[in-house]
């Protein structure tokens, strides 16, 4: 298989992250919840866990947060910071993890749309609606869809000039591009762990710079007699036996990172997103979304050919990515692809040159026959 | 013989202060609070030896503040102030 959907989560993993699981499994107990040498080897574990995260986005180590997921980190910071018609901006880019939440929270959302790829326009939108009495900004750093590198660093400042709490969603950029908590000042950053950080799914840290309402409740080892959660951090986040061999493969997943160095994946992966730029747009009947500031993923369309069943097919002849609204359907409202949804190539620290050339080839040998014929053969 | 025990509500705080300690040579251990000193149920701590102990409060109380230092002797947990 050649696999493309790296935006979904990377595979395969480095071989020192499925060792660090397996290790975990058969050596660490709960942490904090024993003096056993195998408990304490846990909390050591998760310990250095968050020291090393914390280095490598800036910030002090209790601060970061476990969580299972972007998704369950977005939850937290955005239920902390918005409730019933709290006015919040987003931008146009915003995954259903930003979207469903707000929605959830009753929060009046504004949306700094922009234009795809025109950080100018997107970064005029920001300044007209973050006005006084916004209660917060959560904002993208790259398009889950698109590529699109938001210009994160001036949307901060817009908001630590007007006193506006702002919420990253790194799930895209963590790993691949420099993140960093002080420098953004950053009221929290929520990011996956088992995407650009390598570790395994069901894995996720949330960077918190800003007092956090619980959406969980439960023990945590520590001031076991009082009936509220404790009112400091990690603790009061991370109620219920933590993910042990989880958090164990992403730290082992960030220090293979480290190892290679952010910025020379990150250079590797935009240079084969440029070079499929390149090979797509000779296609006939392949319409590209590409531009400045772009990530190592790229979403295209075919004239007249429906995206998901195109994905079936190359799905077929072992090419995974991803196709349809990649649960952002306002990114694609933004971008004028919502009826059509796209087709996305997200490149991984492990993929190669040759991966988006095999692409290309089998992309046009299907595109030689009528989508009916490929649909039925595919049937036959 | 005695030895000294700084309390934190939390594990991470508790490790956060033996790292520093590790860093300036001053050699600590974590434990878990006993009963008797967890007024809110379950909590941390670092043992120091009370040579070690002055100097451990200056720089715990700089890089990761504790609770409460108490001193265990023969007769058991006292506050210790310091």
């Amino acid at each position: 298989m050649i696999y493309l959907d790296n935006g979904a989560t990377t595979l395969p993993k480095p071989r020192s992250v499925a060792d660090a699981v397996a290790w975990s499994i058969g050596h660490l107990a709960s942490p904090g919840r024993g003096s056993s040498r195998a408990s304490e080897e846990a909390d050591d574990m998760l310990y250095e866990l968050r020291i090393t995260a914390g280095e490598m986005f800036s910030c002090p180590p209790q601060q970061v947060i476990l969580t299972t997921s972007a998704t369950h980190g977005l939850n937290i910071a955005i239920k902390s910071l918005a409730g019933p018609g709290d006015r919040v901006v987003i931008s146009g880019m915003e995954h259903n993890a930003v979207v469903r939440p707000l929605f959830a929270a009753g929060a009046d959302v504004q949306v700094a749309r922009g234009r795809l790829f025109d950080s100018n326009k997107l970064l005029e939108d920001f300044d007209r609606l973050l006005t006084p009495g916004t209660s917060a900004c959560v904002v993208t750093h790259v398009s889950n869809v698109f590529g699109w590198i938001l210009p994160v660093e001036e949307i901060a400042a817009l908001c630590s000039t007007r006193g506006i709490p702002l919420v990253v969603d790194a799930s895209q950029s963590a790993g691949s591009l420099e993140v960093n908590m002080e420098a953004l000042g950053a009221a929290f950053i929520a990011m996956p762990g088992h995407k650009g950080l390598l570790g395994p799914q069901g894995t996720g840290l949330l960077l918190c710079g800003h007092p956090v309402k619980t959406i969980l409740e439960g023990g945590t080892g520590s001031l076991s007699r009082q009936p509220e959660m404790p009112d400091f951090l990690p603790d009061r986040l991370e109620s219920g036996t933590q993910n042990v061999p989880g958090a164990a493969g992403l730290l082992a997943g960030i220090r293979y990172l480290r190892r290679v160095g952010i910025r020379t994946a990150s250079e590797r992966e935009t240079e084969l997103r440029r070079e499929l730029v390149r090979q797509l747009r000779r296609i006939p009947g392949v319409e590209v979304f590409y531009g400045e500031n772009q990530a190592g993923t790229v979403s295209f369309r075919v004239r007249n050919r429906d995206c998901v069943l195109l994905a079936s097919r190359l799905a077929e002849q072992g090419i995974a990515l991803r196709a349809g609204l990649h649960c952002a359907p306002l990114a694609h409202e933004t971008a004028g692809t919502l009826e059509t949804g796209t087709l996305r190539v997200s490149y991984g620290p492990f993929n190669t040159r040759q991966d988006g050339k095999e692409l290309c080839r089998r992309l046009e040998k299907i595109l030689e026959r009528p989508e009916i014929e490929e649909t039925l053969a595919d049937h036959r | 013989m005695s030895m000294y025990f700084f309390t934190y509500r939390g594990a991470t705080e508790a490790r956060k202060g033996a790292a520093a300690l590790r860093n300036s040579g001053v050699p600590a251990r974590i434990d878990r609070s006993p009963v008797q000193l967890s007024r809110s149920g379950c909590g941390y701590g670092l043992w120091i030896v009370p040579q070690k102990a002055e100097r451990a409060a200056e720089i715990l109380r700089r890089e990761a503040p504790y609770e409460r230092s108490y001193r265990m002797d023969r007769g058991g947990f006292r506050e210790a102030p310091l």
